[in-house]
């Protein structure tokens, strides 16, 4: 289909501009700038551990961006879903004709907003790769040609494939970007003009079709990032393997303060945000926001444009804010505007960033709890326990009728207030080699019941944990979980 | 099929019959059948004229929308006085209400009382109507569903499919059947925590919800209320079914107490709790704000005695029973509660609760676009409502303000313009207020989960709109076009 389109382009530009030349020159330009281009393009390799046991391999373009071999891919390809630690073996491929080489890397970190991921080649036999330069304020015209590079799989050596798009629209919200007449092909690799100058890569888009679209109001669509969202971090990459971390106020659940409200309030035209939740121990509630209260300025700015913009408007003007910096908000309460400062602290911890307990013989996966546990499930900011994050398949734990989220307050009677103490006494309590285990569990927001794990210890104690599945399916096919009270 | 296989059989048996005259003494069997055929003529002929169809209609709303609907089910006549047990389902929120008698004629009835939790309610027939027609009924005795056993043979009576009377014959088999414990009836309210079921495989369809399951003595043992399909019929044990009897006639509700806990069987946690098989039950969990809660029970604890009677819940069968024995306190009673926690024996004093249901009388905000009730005790544990405070949506009506403004069913107005809301009577007020005052603009607070959420609610009004003094008579819904008839 793309090929028929190419070609008919290229058909119409032979009729209508004639010469052949001029055609020539065009794929002169292309080739010269892909020539230049392709020694910075990597292939990522790694494999996923799934939370299910399951394995994936992976394979994400990515391009030499930085002295030491710095790598940067698109952060779309490290899912929060799957902790940090379940992600192994990186390794940069490099095809330098038709050789491939592969160096052992390091994954650096991530920034979602910025939607890339870093990542360095630790084997000290990999040769310095060319990084690309990604000059800064470069601006870009509609209609201008494009370039973008990707490369093929692994049947084909990762060649590089090299598309060619024209700017179609300037996006401005919530972040400039742009948006292409065509198919730009992998999130995460460089965009260069006719010229060879970078000017971005490659990203994803929601692009908002407004209310009347229903469900497919937002329409996810390939852009080209400017340099300018992610330029800061190529001078300091992300360290440890972490998300880097953007200013936290703690609110949520945030509507917009639409025309009507607005009026009804006597605010005329102004725009503003409406606080639906104030997290708890959050720099919100300690600086007295309340639920209800209107968001309409920030450090003197107005909260402005379209009203369906107003909430992801204000939350990256947060993001631009440094931890730890004093804000102030204008806000409007009980009829009456005010001034409130808060000082943004860092964001909580995240499930993915938490600290796990494995335990295979059980078929359970366990972690600290973290404030948005509490959040999500309304608990109280004094509830402890740790969270069940997964539950093997017919292991001993789910026969015993636990279930993922489940959040787990005693081992046999002992409390377990915090992944340590977990750790500590359900170990101890398993190498008792019990015939029964029980647990005292909280399932949803309030209702709380035991739990009683018996361990298969004559039939799959002395196998290896990955027998147990098999030597089930011929035991007790049918236990019943506990009975739910 | 059912009915295919019903015919081969008594072809079968009067082929028999007439066939092996000569045979008759050899064999013992055409005896057998013609007893049992006899027998249950017997006891149909004491119950199948107490038997009544039931038809029911109310009015109710539907996703904010008032409708009329109509149902049938069935019911047994059990005293002169003309009161007729059927199921909740039926009757219970039923606003006109008649019987189709044995003799085939139709006579009025009115709901005497109703209780969901067990599903039962009871209705009289309009006895001036059975004077004036000259019509006659019958009742039928309540036997014991104590002593029954598994391989009883029973007959289930009703009008299934709404047809004409019929009886089907099968045995008990199960006396004390489990089900599903968050069972529901329509509306969301909540059933079947109070008792077991007997289970049959007497064909049970719909339309003979309410019914009478019957032993060989003629004895109602049972109120048919589940069934349809795969030979699984389930009934409400008489027993159960006279205590709610004997409250609604005596009070025309039944009244309940809880204490607020949740109840996990002992099985195989003996060793855990270290204790003898037959002693006690586990706390699983205790509802916040109870009694139970206020008097510091813990989860985990284990209930020995009830106000000095010995509790025992070691099987999921034996939760019913408990629950029953709490449930029977007067509200308001000074129990102690003997627990054990950590070894030591605990004798906690406290006082019950009334158990409420998920509903309370819904209040149509017509203009506003929706319907809304207050939050009961009840709704707020089901729902993990914050407090009983505001009032909870049941229902929004499409294209109207409050969809327009998002509000959807489950939301809780907190707030309406600067006035907190308390409950469905006191915004009926504001909202009256407010249609008088033709406001177009009504600034409502939600809660929705732990978020508060500000709803503008834009009421246009028409020019010639009639005077709003009389929002009731404004109010009154226009029969929908999908109405349903019974």
């Amino acid at each position: 289909m793309n090929r028929c389109r190419l070609a008919l382009a290229v058909m119409t530009t032979v009729l209508v501009v004639g010469p052949q030349a001029r055609a020539d020159e065009t794929a002169e330009k292309i080739r010269d700038v892909m020539g230049r281009i392709s020694p910075s393009l990597v292939t990522v390799s790694y494999y996923v551990e799934r939370n299910d046991g399951s394995k994936a391999d992976m394979r994400v373009p990515g391009c030499v961006v930085g002295a030491k071999n710095l790598v940067m891919m698109t952060s779309l390809a490290i899912r929060d879903e799957v902790p940090i630690g379940q992600y192994h073996d990186f390794e940069v491929i490099v095809s330098q004709g038709a050789a491939l080489k592969e160096y052992k890397a390091e994954y650096l970190g991530k920034d979602d907003t910025a939607q890339v991921a870093f990542l360095r080649v630790t084997d000290a036999s990999a040769a310095e790769l060319p990084a690309l330069a990604f000059p800064e304020g470069k601006p870009i015209e509609l209609g201008e040609p494009l370039l973008s590079f990707g490369s093929l799989g692994e049947p084909d050596a990762y060649k590089v494939v090299t598309y060619s798009v024209r700017i179609a629209a300037r996006i401005e919200k919530p972040y400039v970007a742009y948006l292409v007449d065509g198919n730009l092909g992998t999130p995460g690799t460089p965009v260069a003009t006719l010229d060879g100058v970078v000017v971005g890569i490659v990203g994803t888009h929601a692009l908002d079709r407004g209310k009347t679209a229903g469900p497919l109001q937002f329409q996810r669509v390939q852009v080209v990032w400017p340099t300018e969202r992610f330029a800061a971090l190529l001078q300091a990459p992300p360290e440890g393997g972490k998300q880097v971390k953007r200013a936290w106020l703690g609110v949520s659940d945030l509507n917009p303060l639409t025309k009507e409200m607005a009026t009804y309030y006597g605010l005329a035209d102004r725009g503003g945000v409406i606080i639906g939740r104030v997290i708890d121990d959050s720099p919100a509630a300690k600086a007295g926001l309340k639920a209800t209260d209107i968001i309409l300025a920030m450090d003197g700015k107005n909260i402005t444009g379209p009203e369906g913009q107003y909430v992801r408007s204000f939350q990256n003007s947060l993001k631009e804010m440094k931890i730890g910096q004093e804000i102030s908000l204008e806000i409007f309460r009980d009829l009456k505007t005010q001034t409130i400062k808060v000082t943004l602290s860092e964001p909580p911890k995240e499930a993915t960033e938490a600290k796990r307990h494995k335990n295979k013989q059980f078929g359970l996966t366990v972690r600290e709890m973290v404030v948005m546990d509490r959040v999500e499930r309304e608990l109280p900011a004094g509830e402890t326990g740790i969270v069940v994050e997964f539950v093997e398949q017919s292991g001993w734990a789910e026969d015993g009728g636990l279930e993922a989220g489940d959040i787990v307050k005693k081992v046999q009677d002992r409390e377990t207030p915090d992944l340590d103490a977990f750790s500590k006494v359900f170990e101890e309590e398993v190498a008792k080699k019990p015939k029964e285990l029980v647990l005292f569990v909280l399932r949803g927001k309030k209702e709380t019941q035991l739990i009683r794990i018996e361990p298969r210890w004559d039939t799959e104690g002395g196998k290896k944990p990955e027998d147990a599945g098999k030597a089930k399916a011929d035991g007790d096919g049918q236990k019943a979980a506990a009975p739910k009270p | 099929m059912r009915t295919l296989l019903l015919v081969i059989v008594v072809l079968g048996v009067s082929t028999v019959a007439v066939g092996c005259g000569a045979a008759f003494k050899a064999n013992q069997s055409p005896l057998i059948w013609a007893e049992m055929e006899d027998s249950i003529k017997r006891a149909r002929d004491m119950v199948y004229p107490a038997t009544v169809r039931v038809e029911a209609r109310k009015t109710e709303f539907f996703a904010g929308q008032r409708k009329r609907t109509g149902g049938f089910g069935s019911g047994v006549v059990f005293d002169p006085q003309g009161h007729i047990l059927t199921n909740y389902h039926v009757a219970g929120q039923a606003q006109e209400l008649s019987c189709m008698l044995f003799s085939k004629e139709r006579v009025k009835a009115k709901l005497v009382g109703g209780d969901p939790w067990t599903d039962l309610a009871v209705i009289q027939l309009d006895l001036e109507e059975v004077k004036q027609k000259g019509v006659t009924f019958d009742w039928a005795a309540f036997g014991d569903s104590s002593d029954l056993s598994e391989g009883d043979m029973v007959l289930a009576i009703g009008s299934p499919f709404g047809l004409s009377r019929s009886i089907s014959r099968g045995i008990i088999s199960c006396r004390e059947r489990v089900l599903g414990e968050a069972m529901q009836l329509g509306g969301g309210l909540e059933t079947g925590l109070f008792s077991t079921w007997i289970q049959t495989d007497a064909a049970i369809n719909p339309g003979n919800s309410g019914g009478p399951l019957v032993n060989m003595r003629g004895e109602v043992i049972g109120i048919n209320t589940r069934g349809g399909g795969n030979d699984l019929g389930f009934a409400v044990p008489i027993d159960v079914a006279k205590d709610v009897v004997q409250q609604i006639l005596a009070n025309g509700k039944v009244t309940r107490s809880t204490v607020g806990l949740v109840f996990q069987p002992l099985q195989d946690l003996e060793s855990f709790f270290e204790v003898s098989k037959t002693e006690g039950v586990v706390i699983a969990s205790v509802e916040p704000d109870s009694p139970a809660e206020a008097a510091g029970i813990k989860p985990q604890d284990l209930l020995l005695e009830y106000n000095g009677r010995k509790v025992m819940g070691r099987y999921p069968e034996d939760l019913f029973q408990l629950r029953r024995m709490i449930s029977d306190t007067s509200v308001g009673t000074e129990v102690t509660l003997r627990v054990r926690r950590a070894g030591k024996i605990l004798d906690v004093p406290l006082k019950t609760a009334e158990l409420t249901t998920v509903k309370s009388d819904e209040v149509n905000y017509e203009t506003w676009g929706f319907v809304g009730q207050d939050i009961t005790k009840r709704l707020a544990t089901r729902e993990d409502l914050k407090d009983t405070v505001g009032v909870y949506v049941t229902g929004v009506r499409g294209g109207e303000p409050a969809e327009k403004a998002q509000m959807a069913h489950g939301d809780v107005v907190i707030r309406c313009g600067n006035q907190d809301v308390t409950d469905a009577e006191q915004l009926k007020k504001l909202y009256d207020e407010s249609v008088a005052k033709k406001e177009q603009m009504v600034l409502l607070m939600v809660r929705r989960g732990a978020a508060v959420l500000p709803k503008l609610v834009k009421v246009t009004y028409a020019a010639e709109a009639a005077p709003a003094q009389e929002p009731k008579k404004d109010s009154e819904p226009k029969p929908p076009a999908t109405e349903e008839k019974g």
